[in-house]
């Protein structure tokens, strides 16, 4: 290897340690961002990941402050929406791991009684198209709940879907509706929402994955993952099964901005 | 409106990407039965979908994710929302934990470096460079990690960190444990900014090689 060769692999090696500690320039994140597309980079720097958490785990062993109640609480709630919304069924939420051995006869009577009681507890808490209609009307009758149609964003669909959004920042509910979207296929791709709320964060806020299962106008509830302040924007991305953390916004088929 | 959006959205991609649910499902149930004996992860039992280990990865990481939250966070309020942003990336990452390339307390120790780093480059930073600085990170592929040394890592880590200069160690003390800014550290040891990051970035470097040395060889070193 030559020395220029040497320079350079330093030098990357210090743009990707200073990315882990946080400390680059503007100038040095472009030099960095042309780098990061090799997988020996990529490996080096989740190697430096590593090796700054796990110095944080070593050297921050003896801090031992307690997360608040309250903050536990928000984030048992927020975790049972994700992971429920990540979950195929009901049941595989809320049963423990599989045990090794055959469970008694008893045991599996008291899971299925269980289980039985929770889709029947969900198919009541599941709003109905009736009801979700409903709850829509009543926020739209109120001033402050904020009301704005679809526009085609930089992807838009073949043929042109309209509808709009009704969100109430007080309650922190809202809804999606569409006109001729799309029919997705779930098990290839989902549309995500994304609430864009600069006033809390410049990160959008996920607002949860969700299905078109037929033509028409079609229905869906927000589920926002973060409390919103002041929404700027709604976007529809489409995303894989599952949905994703970071949109690419590869496909953002639909927009609805907020008028300030 | 369109342009601030799409700056927006782009530039958050500091998190792994995640693979599809029923994909990583499948990952667990082949481990699970090829290793029914061994206990599952908290995290291996989140991505499973088992309610009660939320429960247990609060007792066990929120210490963790609350220190680091507040030592980043200026307010109290930026804290509680920090701490909840790291548990959000917590649940729908932890289908990528693998317990062969990281301890689950580092793994998460990872996940809450990048929410909190990135939350605070989004308070220092115009917005047109974060998209730059934030270019999606995957796991990548690398050869599994001796499982003696895995349990040993945090021991290691400070056989490693006290085989640093007095400045390295003392900057990245300041800079990893308490998450003081660079430009604070610099105030803090009356030191020029430049050689504050310089310390910092080479000391993370040696770090990582010192890391990565089988035990045998560290200890010798």
């Amino acid at each position: 290897m030559s020395t220029t060769g040497i320079n350079d692999d330093r030098d990357k090696l210090e743009l990707l340690a200073g990315h882990v500690l946080g400390d680059l320039s503007d100038e040095e994140s472009e030099r960095l961002e042309a780098i990061l597309s090799d997988n020996d980079t990529r490996q080096a720097l989740w190697e430096l990941e590593r090796t700054a958490a796990t110095v944080q785990v070593a050297i921050g062993a003896q801090m031992d402050e307690r997360l608040p109640e309250h903050v536990a609480d928000q984030i048992r709630a927020s975790a049972r929406d994700i992971l429920l919304s990540e979950s195929s069924d009901v049941e595989a939420f809320v049963q423990p791991a599989k045990p090794a051995t055959a469970a008694p006869v008893r045991e599996l009577f008291a899971w299925f009684c269980a289980a039985a009681c929770l889709i029947f507890a969900f198919s009541f808490w599941q709003p109905n198209e009736e009801s979700t209609a409903e709850t829509r009307s009543s926020l739209i009758a109120q001033a402050e709940t904020i009301q704005v149609n679809w526009t085609a964003g930089k992807t838009p669909f073949a043929s042109p879907v309209e509808g709009d959004v009704v969100w109430d920042n007080t309650t922190q509910t809202g809804f999606m509706r569409f006109v001729n979207m799309p029919i997705n296929d779930p098990t290839i791709e989902q549309y995500q929402l994304w609430i864009i709320d600069p006033e809390r964060d410049d990160e959008p806020i996920d607002g949860g994955v969700f299905d078109i299962t037929s033509e028409g106008e079609v229905l869906v509830k927000i589920d926002a993952k973060l409390a919103v302040v002041n929404p700027a924007a709604f976007a529809i991305t489409i995303e894989k099964a599952g949905g994703v953390v970071v949109s690419s916004q590869e496909r953002l088929p639909l927009l609805a901005a907020v008028e300030g | 409106m369109p342009t601030a959006i799409h700056a927006s959205i782009s530039e958050s991609n500091d998190t792994v990407d995640l693979e599809p649910v029923e994909e990583l499902r499948i990952k667990s149930d082949t481990m699970d039965s090829s290793h029914q004996e061994t206990p599952s992860s908290i995290l291996q039992r989140i991505a499973e979908g088992e309610a009660s280990a939320v429960d247990d990865c609060l007792t066990q990481y929120g210490g963790l994710v609350w220190s680091l939250a507040n030592r980043y966070s200026p307010t109290k309020a930026d804290a509680e929302d920090a701490a909840q942003e790291v548990f959000v990336e917590i649940w729908r990452n932890a289908g990528r934990f693998d317990p062969t390339r990281a301890s689950e307390a580092t793994f998460i120790s990872m996940i809450t470096r990048r929410r909190l780093i990135d939350r605070h480059r989004r308070t220092q930073s115009a917005p047109a460079a974060l998209s730059i600085s934030e270019a999606p990170v995957e796991l990548p592929e690398s050869p599994n990690s001796d499982p003696v040394e895995l349990a040993d890592e945090t021991a290691k880590a400070n056989r490693c960190l006290n085989k640093l200069s007095l400045n390295q160690r003392e900057i990245l003390t300041l800079s990893i444990q308490q998450g003081e800014p660079q430009s604070a550290i610099a105030s803090i040891l009356n030191m020029p900014l430049g050689s504050v990051k310089s310390y910092a970035r080479r000391g993370l470097i040696q770090l990582r090689e010192c890391m990565k040395r089988p035990l045998a060889a560290e200890a010798a070193s």
